[in-house]
């Protein structure tokens, strides 16, 4: 009997217990937010050693010197060094949107997170983070303000709510659009011209495939991603091919003074049809629906020589080391019709967003650790003499730790740096003084000036970019830039979008494959409409009205 | 006549033979293929020349391996799951399947549990909420999280619970007689007759443990915590999520995920599993048919 | 009923250490299994987590009204029920006549030796099954090569509607029929061995004792396994798919829970995802009864 009496009470006592957890929610600490205004300000030193927690996505990295940690590399090092506060890895995880969707369920959120459009809504209506707008205006520095206005769009715009800057935004700079990567070796082989127009890219890769350029007997013209549409700038994304119609398939674009979303208007279907029929005549991979990335990265070796990619897609390395006389070169195109310019859209302007937890208590503790950490990553200001001293501790010229590995994973970078650094680097080729460069910089400098003699793998893809590549992305004569007109999520796109792309995914991949006719197109604009694609365009026309872009 | 039908006889026996044969060939074939892969250069094998012997041989995918300390760290991990995970469920349920294989005379709620259990194991609150009990328990990111959110498996105390009752009641009146308590009954009387299905239990558990990947991908922050197939798991996603991915680390990913590579990694996975399941095998059929069909 | 006799009916001195052995598990029980399904509250909430469940608003049905409007959820649904359908059907099938023709193998190594290698894939993971399949499925794996060296054009079974489904129930029936057939051949070791010596002096062959012995000596356990796996019509096993599934593929394999994974872990719709998880654990329980009932009914055989 007595024991009896202990189970119930146990049992009710755990019910209790149990139950009051479940209710959770309300854990978000007490404490208020007070920005320590003498220490507001972009650099400096704190007296003690202070700390915040940061929650990030796993890096396939592996650019930490031996010995080095996550935890203790140069860039921890330089941050300590510079203003002696320390980052805490709360959580890395490799499933980012998982990983914050469980700790938004807890309302238990690290102190810092660079997180994505989807996570940076999902925190803002749950009133999980801090209002930024002091702590920017006091507390940025010169170099990442100049940065961030150096854009056309309002990035401070975007990443505000309700005239509060709620995080600060990480861009996307310019010319990391996609181009088109040729053999000029297989091009030089078949007595072909560098194509400029569709239907010159259409013979090139014809050629290609029945004059068997590669001699593996099994060439391949052009692949295309799995799910055609990726997002901006995602190597074989088959964007290019539909932009030349002047059709933006998966954007929102602006027609007729109104929105329109790209994948239902009929200049979209003028694009699957081309892409329908090369299909058909094999112009395009048969298999680019099921191919890994990595197989198709191992096809650009040997038998691919057209490759849709941004000027550092270098996936055809490997190329080099199966066929001597491999040479790749840039092209700003295909275009529609001799003459026209190469349209392409633009990459989305934020590509992230750095939030703090709200009730943190020194959130101006973080904008500093950003300031420290863009000039480390930029090699500038006191980081230059700093990335340069630990280099030469591992013989080298620079360091090659990834912005990505440091302690807030943030890189802030003017719109026009690939142009910029381009710029330099060719000056440094002229003059021979590379007393401007970066260490980065200066890498590539002696890469780009040394691989025609050397022929060193190492410093291939540098050439790539400094010698082709980057010319072909950034030649604005011959380039149409087309902004999007919103890049964000509607409420009703959270709901319905994933549908809505499933369905748009595999009507195009059906056609493309000639698995449905292309007048299935016209039934995918109907259902598209109905499924709540009307309801999506209607907010994005009241959001866009309103002024915003994100 | 006589021998018409011995040749048919024949005639079947030799189609069964190959029947089985397939069958065993049907089973080992993929291992095989992700072995000869394992000992292939990653060329050789994305570009699909490798069946069931390796091409181009190459031990440098277990050359790699060796050095990979997340990959080791992760192994460590998913054996502490099993030996410490494995041991708690395997007593929980041997302590819990020997009152519910008591008849209600003996004890009375045990219908009670029986249900509690059976819906407990039917119907689930569903994700979210579980991880936000395991969150208020504080044991996110611990190893406990790995273990005892699945100590309790419904299914394998039905099945030791009906081993238990298949035990002729003869053998334990003598004891009762003697007045020794149920934990007598249990530890000196039952258990020991009670190998093969303590063995079954323990295979299944094992296994259970060593294959679970979902709790480490939601319940573990620190990449150094996580349990093997997790880690498998996240390497097959790192290539389909490339949408997040940073141009540097694009770059990256083409340089080190190889093909050869991954199929040593699931290759060296298998392992403990190889070892333990002909360890256990023989206990199994007993075990399981006991356990499964009463009397 | 008094507490005294309340007491003593369930708490007498006697059956004390019984309620100590059920409680460590029972505590995880009550922690991890029933604890969670107070958050199915949120499946009739908007729910916010910084509100928690009691400041977050009721929508009531929205949830369910909003998953019935998607033209997807019928093949949510209808998807689901096929894959887990096929894998019970074949998952039957299979396993008995492997059963039958096994039993029939006399040299014993060799029947234990098949017995042990065709239950082997069942230990082996998902996670890494999903990759090895990966690799023999894709275009340059062994399935095509094989299809090649036959002169057939090569199909990508992992991303094709048409093969998705069919490739999900056989590599699971292929993991998973070992199991089966021990099962069967366990419950033919106790058909009485007179039954076959009667039948082969009355001039039976092996094919006729098979019929008529064999089969209806296992027909009982046949019966129980299939009434038992009834419940199991809305589990088309999540592991599996979602370490083989791939967005080309989701019209046809995307099942309610990869669907609820995405929607409530991956979308952060912590409500809609419960509402979803909630109908199919509603239904799930039913069909679980109805099959317990059934076994009960035809097998004479009480599961718990």
């Amino acid at each position: 009997m007595k024991y009896g009496k202990l189970l119930l009470t146990v049992g009710a006592g755990l019910l209790l217990a149990g139950s009051l957890a479940a209710c959770g929610g309300k854990t978000a600490s007490s404490s208020e937010t007070t920005i320590d205004k003498k220490e507001l300000k972009p650099y400096g030193k704190y007296s003690e050693p202070v700390s915040f927690t940061i929650g990030k996505q796993t890096r396939p990295l592996d650019t930490l010197y031996k010995g080095d940690t996550l935890k203790n590399n140069p860039a921890t090092r330089y941050l300590k060094k510079e203003t002696n506060i320390s980052v805490k890895t709360e959580w890395t995880t490799s499933d980012f949107n998982q990983k914050v969707a469980l700790a938004l369920s807890t309302g238990e959120i690290p102190d810092v997170m660079s997180v994505y459009q989807d996570q940076f809504n999902q925190l803002l209506d749950n009133d999980l983070i801090e209002d930024l707008t002091t702590v920017y205006k006091k507390g940025a520095s010169k170099r990442v303000k100049d940065a961030i206005s150096s854009y056309d769009q309002d990035l401070l715009g975007i990443s505000s709510r309700d005239g509060k800057l709620m995080a600060i935004p990480q861009p996307y700079p310019y010319f990391e659009e996609n181009i088109t990567w040729i053999r000029k070796d297989w091009l030089d082989k078949l007595h072909l011209d560098t194509p400029e127009t569709l239907a010159d890219l259409e013979n090139v890769a014809k050629q290609f495939v029945e004059k068997d350029a590669s001699g593996t007997g099994k060439t391949l013209g052009i692949t295309l991603r799995s799910d055609l549409n990726g997002f901006d700038g995602t190597q074989m994304d088959a964007g290019i091919f539909f932009n030349q119609f002047g059709a933006f398939p998966r954007s929102f674009v602006k027609k007729d003074g109104k929105v329109v979303y790209g994948s239902i208007e009929p200049e979209t279907k003028d694009g699957l049809a081309m892409l329908r029929r090369w299909y058909k005549e094999g112009i395009i991979d048969k298999e680019f629906a099921t191919r890994t990335d990595d197989e198709k990265k191992s096809d650009l070796a040997d038998r691919m020589g057209i490759y849709v990619g941004p000027f550092w897609g270098t996936d055809m390395v490997n190329s080099y080391d199966k066929d001597k006389n491999a040479n790749w070169i840039a092209v700003t195109g295909p275009v529609k019709e001799k003459g026209d310019k190469f349209i392409t859209t633009r990459n989305t302007p934020v590509f992230r967003y750095i939030v703090v937890r709200k009730g943190f208590k020194h959130p101006e503790m973080v904008m500093r650790a950003i300031n420290s950490m863009v000039d480390f990553n930029q090699g500038v200001g006191s980081a230059k003499a700093y990335r340069k001293a630990e280099a030469k501790k591992h013989n080298q010229t620079a360091l090659p730790l990834s912005w990505a590995l440091a302690p807030i994973d943030v890189n802030i970078e003017r719109s026009d740096k690939t142009p910029l650094g381009l710029a330099d680097i060719e000056n440094a080729l002229k003059t021979g003084d590379t007393s401007k460069l970066s260490d980065k910089n200066e890498a590539s400098f002696a890469h780009v000036r040394d691989y025609p003699k050397t022929k060193d793998k190492s410093a291939l893809e540098d050439y790539l970019y400094y010698h082709t590549g980057i010319q072909a992305a950034t030649n604005t004569d011959k380039i149409k830039f087309v902004d999007k007109a919103y890049y964000g999520d509607t409420p009703s796109m959270v709901k319905m979008n994933a549908n809505l792309i499933k369905l748009e995914n595999e009507t195009f991949i059906k056609i493309i494959m000639g698995q449905s006719p292309l007048s299935d197109f016209d039934k995918f604009v109907t259902q598209w409409k109905a499924q709540g694609g009307d309801t999506i365009l209607k907010e994005v026309n009241a959001a866009v009205d309103k002024g915003e872009v994100q | 006549m006589v021998q018409s039908k011995s040749f048919a006889n024949r005639l079947a026996t030799a189609l069964i033979v190959i029947v089985m044969i397939l069958a065993v060939a049907l089973a080992l074939m993929p291992i095989i293929n992700t072995i000869a892969i394992s000992f292939s250069t990653g060329t050789a094998a994305s570009s699909g020349k490798v069946a069931f012997w390796p091409v181009d041989f190459t031990l440098s995918a277990y050359q790699k391996i060796l050095k990979d300390g997340a990959f080791w760290s992760a192994f460590m991990v998913s054996i502490a799951r099993v030996v410490i995970g494995g041991g708690l469920s395997i007593a929980l349920t041997v302590l819990m399947a020997f009152p519910m294989s008591r008849k209600t005379s003996q004890f009375a709620s045990r219908n009670i549990y029986m249900w509690t259990l059976v819906f407990a194991m039917l119907f689930n609150g569903g994700m979210i909420p579980t991880y936000m009990v395991v969150y208020k328990l504080g044991l996110i990111n611990s190893f406990w999280s790995l273990v005892l959110p699945t100590a309790i498996n419904v299914m394998n105390i039905i099945l030791m619970m009906n081993f238990f009752k298949g035990i002729p009641s003869s053998l334990e009146e003598a004891a009762v007689i003697d007045g020794a308590s149920p934990y007598r009954i249990l530890f000196s009387i039952v258990l020991p007759i009670s190998l093969p299905s303590i063995a079954t239990i323990t295979l299944f558990t094992v296994v259970n443990y060593w294959n679970e990947f979902f709790n480490g991908l939601i319940y573990i922050n620190d990449q150094t915590k996580i349990p093997l197939q997790t880690y498998l798991q996240q390497l097959a996603l790192q290539q389909q999520n490339m949408t997040q991915l940073s141009k540097e680390e694009i770059m990256a990913m083409s340089q080190i995920s190889s093909l050869s590579l991954n199929s040593a990694k699931i290759l060296v996975s298998m392992i403990p599993v190889l070892i333990i399941y002909p360890l256990l095998q023989k206990f199994l059929v007993k075990g399981l048919v006991l356990g499964a069909v009463k009397e | 009923m008094s507490i005294a006799r309340f007491n003593s009916k369930y708490f007498s001195k006697r059956q004390m250490p019984y309620h100590l052995m059920m409680l460590p598990g029972m505590i995880l029980l009550f922690l991890f299994n029933i604890l969670p399904m107070f958050g199915i509250i949120m499946a009739f909430q908007d729910f916010v987590p910084a509100k928690g469940f009691f400041g977050s608003p009721f929508v009531g049905l929205a949830h369910f009204r909003y998953m019935f409007s998607l033209p997807d959820s019928f093949a949510i649904f209808r998807n689901t029920i096929v894959i887990a359908f096929g894998k019970i059907l074949l998952g039957m099938i299979v396993p008995v006549i492997f059963a039958l023709l096994l039993n029939e193998v006399r040299v014993k190594k060799f029947k234990e030796f098949v017995q042990t290698i065709v239950y082997l894939p069942n230990f082996l993971s998902w996670v890494v099954l999903g990759s090895v399949f990966t690799m023999i499925f894709s275009g340059s794996g062994i399935f095509n090569n094989f299809l090649g060296m036959l002169g057939l054009k090569p199909v990508l079974l992992l991303a094709s509607n048409k093969w998705f489904q069919p490739l999900i129930i056989l590599t699971d029936v292929w993991k998973g029929y070992g199991y089966g057939t021990i099962i069967y051949l366990a419950a033919m070791t106790s058909i009485d061995p007179s039954l076959y010596e009667s039948a082969s002096m009355d001039g039976a062959n092996r094919w006729k004792q098979v019929l008529h012995i064999t089969l209806p000596g296992i027909l009982p356990m046949i019966i129980l396994v299939g009434t038992l796996n009834l419940g199991n019509i809305l589990n088309a096993g999540f592991d599996q798919i979602y370490n083989m599934y791939n967005p080309i593929v989701y019209q046809t394999g995307d099942i309610i829970d990869t669907y609820v994974y995405r929607m409530g872990l991956q979308g952060a719709q912590f409500s809609f995802g419960a509402a979803v998880g909630l109908l199919k654990s509603v239904i799930s329980l039913l069909l679980i009864v109805i099959s317990y009932k059934l076994a009960d009914k035809f097998a004479d055989y009480k599961l718990f």
